[in-house]
């Protein structure tokens, strides 16, 4: 996949997926006591983001539990509606599609889940899983519709007589094959992973990962991959969006991001990867607190809470924009009231000290 | 000597009607006092069954050892009430899974006071009929000194406002306060060794940095042993002292941290090593293992990583022998047996291999293997 980098760079290719200022808004109270009385509180999971995914890349999305990428990944594939922003589609605006309109679409963007065995029927055998898109989408039956299948099953290194075993018969790995094999299937364009490989064994993910890679290649696919393994992503992104609290703080090409972080919420996370090789870290002060409430985000950049980096006054005053990196390229961008700061001012800048964040933390609400 | 020393653990569990399972075989694990030692390993490679073993928490397996002494005495040979006393006293567990780990109906601070009690930390009462009253009725008093030495402990793992996260349930708190409760709750019996089974995997990665410092300052602080149970070297390569690699129920490699990853010499210990996203691998390539770990039933006779082995040669048929690599590094592997160091093992062999045949790439349990035996120099 990292083949593509140059590719991006220099010839911009078209411009798969583009999704601007996408919000999703989940309402906390949906019961009839909470309509009468009027519980409008909305969980805002995510927040206004802009993602394009251009053809035959891989973009990956990272960030903590509860920081919005995976709801970010279902709705751009159109799982979830939108509450608000636009979702293009190979030049078709698919945000206010549902029901027949949303099938071809359906076809071309598929989506991995972690966990195989919950996403495959367990009453099923695998071969007829895999097989059942075909006949929805009216792509093949009869036997050219097994054909096919077993075609794929050896694609991904499994062996055509797998396709009459059950979900619970086959191991981890196998069942993350069967999983590519069925979002495979109806021979789509963009592929969402979510965390494909976290409940793998390290051997296996490098199996895993190396397949998916060889698949991108083979048949021309883009990539959509939401993780929280940074050594995951990097190994197999071209470019990185960074998120936290529903918002995207730092995105840029996998070099960017891993060689020259500039938000200190990913400087952070490049800190906490526990590593090998890099012997003990005893210095690291590891991020402290917790993502803030997504029902109630603090007021101004919403990493200021817990921010090392801390600008009293204009850190919760002002939520900071998307800026380019100087001397970076322009597909670099982070949002963070710092890189507005003067080499002066940042020299004489002394950040609040761990008991004094926890005080500012107390009093915003975060 | 060492605080845990077992020599030679098999764990076998039966099977009604089949054939027993041989989870556990041929495990030698010492851990010494104060230190952090790591148990590494794949899912199914028995690191769990291991762990579990050393609390007797295993129902119905048959557990056999040469040795299995905790500061020199037999833990088998001890009856059920002594190792009541043992669990906790000496030696507490905490789990990878807290919210299922903790009684979702108590507040954490009741739970770790509970413990407190028991473990007689404190001048007060753990009779049935006080705890059946306190459980019941009235609670634990807030003045009590178990509730005190609860809040105390809570301060200790690094939670904020411990007094009123102790009032709260677990299902309120967040994985990583959760899995510090836990911390706090095994120190609260005041163990000298803490068997830790993969404590941060459900965890992001900036609460597990946080979680490791916190367990490193413990074992500083309070001459703590701890057995870590984990799948990712990375965690071992920060936090522990030394470690023990396994392999399918079999010890593979052990030593001291730096010693087995500055100079690891078993073929599985490299492969695993070299299977690590590091960003370095420009082409999109990542080296790997091909294959999978054999199932307890269908292991190999001898070395039962052979099969996946790209080093294998006849002699692997034969038991797993000790090559004392270093001191204190021992490597079980036949390469060594001859005196000769065998040089690089080429795992390029075996991942082209595995990439274009891609018909038969691992993970098949049942897949036939022909997987190539070199062993290239340099």
């Amino acid at each position: 996949m990292s083949t593509h980098t140059t590719t991006t760079t220099e010839e911009r290719p078209r411009e798969l997926l583009q999704a601007s200022n996408v919000k999703k808004h989940f309402p906390v109270g949906e019961g009839l006591f909470d309509r009468l009385f009027g519980d409008d509180r909305v969980v805002r999971a995510v927040d206004g983001v802009d993602l394009t995914v251009h053809a035959g890349e891989t973009v990956g999305i990272v960030g903590e539990s509860g920081s919005g990428k995976s709801t970010l990944g279902r709705t751009v594939s159109r799982l979830y509606d939108p509450t608000d922003g636009s979702i293009v589609f190979d030049n078709e605006h698919i945000e206010t599609y549902s029901g027949r309109a949303l099938r071809p679409i359906r076809r071309r963007v598929q989506y991995v889940f972690q966990d195989p065995l919950s996403a495959l029927n367990p009453r099923k055998t695998v071969g007829e899983s895999v097989a059942r898109p075909l006949s929805v989408h009216d792509i093949a039956s009869g036997e050219e519709k097994w054909e096919r299948v077993a075609d794929l099953f050896e694609e991904v290194g499994l062996s055509a007589s797998q396709m009459n075993a059950y979900p619970h018969e086959l191991s981890g790995g196998q069942r993350q094959r069967v999983g590519l094999c069925r979002a495979l299937v109806t021979e789509p364009d963009l592929v969402v992973f979510d965390e494909p490989v976290s409940a793998l064994d390290v051997t296996l993910q490098a199996q895993i990962l190396n397949l998916v890679n060889r698949l991108q290649r083979e048949f021309d696919l883009s990539y959509l991959l939401i993780s929280h393994d940074l050594t995951v992503v990097r190994q197999v992104c071209d470019r990185i969006a960074v998120m936290y609290a529903g918002e995207i703080v730092e995105r840029g090409s996998a070099r960017d991001i891993f060689e020259n972080p500039q938000h200190p919420y990913t400087r952070s996370l490049l800190d906490s990867i526990p590593q090998v090789g890099g012997g003990r870290k005893s210095d690291r002060e590891p991020l402290g607190g917790q993502p803030p409430s997504a029902t109630n985000p603090p007021n101004g950049c919403r990493f200021h809470p817990r921010c090392p980096e801390f600008i009293d006054g204009r850190c919760s005053g002002e939520n900071p924009a998307l800026q380019s990196i100087e001397g970076d390229g322009p597909a670099h961008e982070a949002a963070c009231h710092w890189l507005d700061q003067s080499e002066g001012e940042r020299a004489t800048h002394t950040p609040p000290s761990r008991a004094e964040r926890e005080v500012i933390r107390e009093s915003s609400g975060g | 000597m060492s605080l845990l020393d077992i020599e030679d653990l098999a764990v076998t569990f039966p099977v009604e009607d089949g054939p027993d399972v041989p989870a556990v075989d041929g495990v030698d694990l010492q851990v010494a006092a104060g230190e952090i030692h790591g148990l590494v390993g794949e899912s199914g490679s028995g690191k769990s069954v291991t762990a579990r073993s050393i609390m007797r928490l295993l129902d119905g397996a048959e557990v056999s050892a040469d040795r299995f002494d905790y500061r020199g005495e037999d833990l088998y040979a001890k009856s059920e009430a002594e190792m009541r006393r043992v669990r906790g006293d000496e030696i507490a567990m905490v789990f990878q899974d807290s919210l299922s780990a903790l009684n979702p109906v108590m507040t954490v601070g009741e739970q770790i006071a509970e413990v407190v009690r028991h473990h007689g930390a404190v001048d007060e009462s753990a009779g049935l009929l006080s705890e059946l009253r306190r459980k019941y009725v009235t609670g634990t008093s807030k003045s009590a000194p178990s509730w005190r030495r609860a809040v105390d402990l809570l301060e200790t793992v690094g939670i904020p406002d411990p007094e009123e996260v102790a009032t709260t349930y677990p299902h309120q708190l967040s994985g990583g306060q959760r899995q510090r409760v836990m911390i706090a709750s095994a120190l609260g019996g005041d163990p000298s060794l803490i068997v830790a089974d993969e404590p941060t995997t459900a965890l992001d990665v900036t609460v597990e940095a946080s979680i490791l410092d916190e367990l490193r300052r413990l074992c500083d602080e309070f001459d703590v042993a701890i057995l870590l149970i984990t799948h990712d070297l990375g965690v071992v390569a920060e936090t522990c002292d030394s470690v023990t690699v396994m392999y399918s129920g079999s010890v593979m490699e052990h030593g001291r941290t730096d010693q087995l990853f500055e100079n690891p010499a078993h073929p599985y210990t490299k492969g695993l090593l070299r299977s690590i996203p590091d960003g370095t691998a420009t082409d999109g390539e990542l080296t790997t293992i091909p294959g999978s770990a054999p199932e307890p039933a269908e292991r190999p006779a001898g070395c039962p990583f052979r099969d996946r082995c790209p080093a294998a040669f006849d002699a692997c048929t034969d038991p797993l022998p000790e090559h004392v690599v270093d001191a204190g590094h021992v490597a079980r592997c036949h390469l060594y047996t001859d005196g000769d160091d065998p040089g690089e093992v080429s795992w390029e062999t075996a991942a082209n291999v595995d990439d274009e045949t891609n018909g038969t790439v691992g993970d098949t349990e049942t897949a036939d293997r022909t997987t190539p035996t070199e062993v290239t120099d340099g």
